[in-house]
């Protein structure tokens, strides 16, 4: 029984499986919900569930879940003192945390300032590497005039390197060089094409990861100075930059190397003064970590951390809010085992095209070490405005292999009618000899689809007009 | 909690003669009545009596005259906010059960913190049913009045 609460009744600004997922957390505080939801959402689960409920606009997100000076009167109306954004809509702006914390609400998330600080991704690269947290190795500057320091500045970052005009962006004004022999020549063209296209010549160079994966750590902080890191995940498995599955912890990896990054990320985390919970993304090749950039909010990915660590990184976030000091240590934080996600999206499995609709059977699996997190009930109607998630199905095991196995038996267990999921292709992936091996990079999935659309390979070599 | 707005202060109130020259403005712009408060709860509040409008009810009587077929009709909230269904000035019912509404006229109000929005009437028409009580909590599309369109 705390005597003093910042807050006992929490507005949820979000919708689907993430609005339950953090309702179940308020409870397990003995707080109040309030789910603010679209017309669409009538039905949803978390909806009839709160303790409150109020419909604040259409099926638009722009008119409901994305109307920020709206969501705040509706706190207001409500009378919920605090918000949690979850992940997507308004977790990310600055200007509605801004909003909130002016309208004397709390914010379940990072001050204004950190989420600014890190969604410009120069400011968040610059504060990163003043924090010691490695970046994509390269020139850190301008590349220098003379042709021997550049060849000795590239041969230091390693080939292949990849030239950039310092003016440049979306894919132009950039080439990628292979060996030392090609380097002054490429270096020239560009500079040529920078001064044309962009009328400034000014070009750096950076490593070029052929084959990166997709390593993100987990942190947590408090008011009151301590910054954790939870380990790591792994969501190299991606199709069009949305992840599909993700596990931990990354597999191969040194556990030695990972707790290097880590403790560097909570570093960056103290010197910031970060509040809450984010994830530091970054690439990984050749035992060189690259930060990517930050995302100042809860993960869709959460659970297999939570899985991994036995800590409940929303309960976390939640008790940071009110201003409680995190009570557990770096030293007591263990990674026991392994956990493995898979997204489940209403989707064809083969063309991803969308697949709305009724559900008239939603059979789930169980078992040791099986969790599943949606809002999905036998009878909701998956809504077509917003993302096609609609359950995540996570298994745990003491290590990877019986994670995979149980993921597997669990997945054989849904039933799902009439919809269309993309479970199929979680089963293809569970049995794919390369991810079986682990340690597959960011463009696996794409390969892996390209093959599946041409199986005789020989598709793609033939010359289309 | 505290609220960071404290304006108007409300040191200089109008007087008399002010007050008839803001009433004859608010004639001219069509409204019936001006409010001002701050955070403190201080309220300054101006209303005009109006009279009868001859022409509305004349409409009125053509409608009835003109349309034949009667369906029920929703009213519903165009936002969400706690109900007035009472004009909070003069506290009389903007649309009592048997009353004729015109579309477009004010049927009720959403009172969200500060803000105060109309629900206005979708067609012209009878109330006959009201489906929320005044003070509730009501959301987006929620049905608040039904009226039998003639």
């Amino acid at each position: 029984m705390s005597a003093r609460l910042r807050f006992k009744r929490v507005l949820i600004a979000n919708r689907g499986e993430i609005a339950l997922r953090i309702q179940r957390a308020c409870r397990q505080l003995g707080l109040e919900t309030v789910a603010v939801y679209s017309e669409a959402d009538a039905q949803s689960r978390h909806v009839l569930e709160a303790d409150i409920a109020l419909c604040i606009g259409p099926a638009a997100a722009a008119r409901s879940y994305l109307d920020a000076a709206g969501i705040i009167l509706a706190a207001k109306v409500t009378g919920a003192s605090a918000i949690h954004p979850g992940y997507g809509f308004l977790s990310e702006n600055a200007d509605f945390a801004e909003a909130v914390e002016k309208a004397g609400i709390t914010f379940i998330g990072p001050t204004p300032d950190s989420i600014r600080l890190m969604g410009d991704k120069i400011t968040a690269k610059q504060t990163m590497q003043a924090s010691g947290v490695p970046c994509v190795p390269g020139s850190d500057g301008p590349l220098p005039e003379d042709e021997s320091a550049i060849l000795e500045l590239a041969n230091s970052v390693g080939f292949p390197v990849i030239v950039k005009a310092s003016g440049g962006g979306g894919g132009r004004g950039m080439r990628v060089v292979w060996a030392a022999d090609e380097l002054i020549k490429a270096v020239a063209l560009t500079r040529k094409e920078a001064q044309q296209a962009f009328g400034n010549p000014t070009l750096y160079l950076e490593r070029f990861m052929q084959k990166p994966r997709h390593i993100e750590i987990q942190v947590l902080c408090d008011t009151h100075g301590t910054a954790l890191w939870l380990g790591a995940r792994d969501c190299s498995l991606q199709r069009r930059h949305q992840k599909v599955l993700e596990e931990a912890p990354p597999p191969g990896i040194p556990p030695e190397l990972i707790a290097e990054i880590g403790t560097r990320c909570a570093q960056a985390c103290r010197n910031i003064g970060y509040r809450g919970a984010g994830t530091f993304e970054f690439l990984y090749e050749d035992g060189i970590f690259a930060f990517i950039e930050m995302n100042t909010r809860l993960q869709v990915e959460h659970p297999i951390t939570e899985e991994t660590t036995s800590i409940d990184i929303v309960c976390a976030q939640i008790e940071i809010a009110q201003g409680k000091p995190l009570n557990i240590t770096q030293s007591a934080i263990q990674t026991s085992g392994h956990a493995i996600e898979c997204r489940i999206n209403a989707e064809n499995p083969f063309t991803f095209a969308p697949s709305p609709g009724p559900i008239s059977r939603w059979d789930l699996p169980g078992g040791a070490g099986i969790r599943m997190d949606t809002h999905i009930v036998a009878g909701s109607v998956v809504q077509p405005y917003y993302d096609s998630l609609i359950a995540k199905v996570i298994a745990h095991g003491a290590t990877r292999k019986e994670a995979i196995q149980r993921l597997k038996v669990a997945l054989d267990e849904m039933r799902v009618a009439t919809i269309e999921t993309n479970i199929p292709l979680h089963q293809e992936l569970l049995s794919d000899p390369d991810f079986l091996k682990g340690g597959v990079d960011i463009h696996h999935l794409e390969h892996l689809l390209e093959k599946r659309k041409n199986p005789d390979d020989k598709a793609s070599l033939s010359t289309d007009i | 909690m505290t609220k960071p707005l404290s304006l108007p202060i409300f040191e200089n109130l109008p007087n008399a003669e002010e007050i008839v020259q803001i009433s004859q403005w608010l004639n001219e712009a069509g409204l019936n009545s001006l409010e001002l408060s701050n955070a403190h709860g201080t309220r300054f509040r101006i209303c005009v009596e109006t009279a009868k409008n001859p022409a509305e009810s004349s409409l009125q009587q053509n409608i009835v005259a003109t349309q034949q077929v009667s369906t029920d009709i929703s009213i519903t909230a165009p936002y969400f906010g706690h109900l007035l269904l009472c004009n909070p000035v003069t506290m009389e019912t903007f649309a009592p059960i048997g009353s004729s509404v015109c579309k477009g006229a004010i049927v009720a109000i959403l009172q969200i913190e500060d803000l105060t929005l109309p629900v206005t009437a979708s067609d012209n028409g009878t109330i006959v049913q009201i489906l929320a009580k005044d003070g509730d909590l009501v959301g987006y599309g929620q049905p608040i009045l039904k009226i039998q369109s003639q």
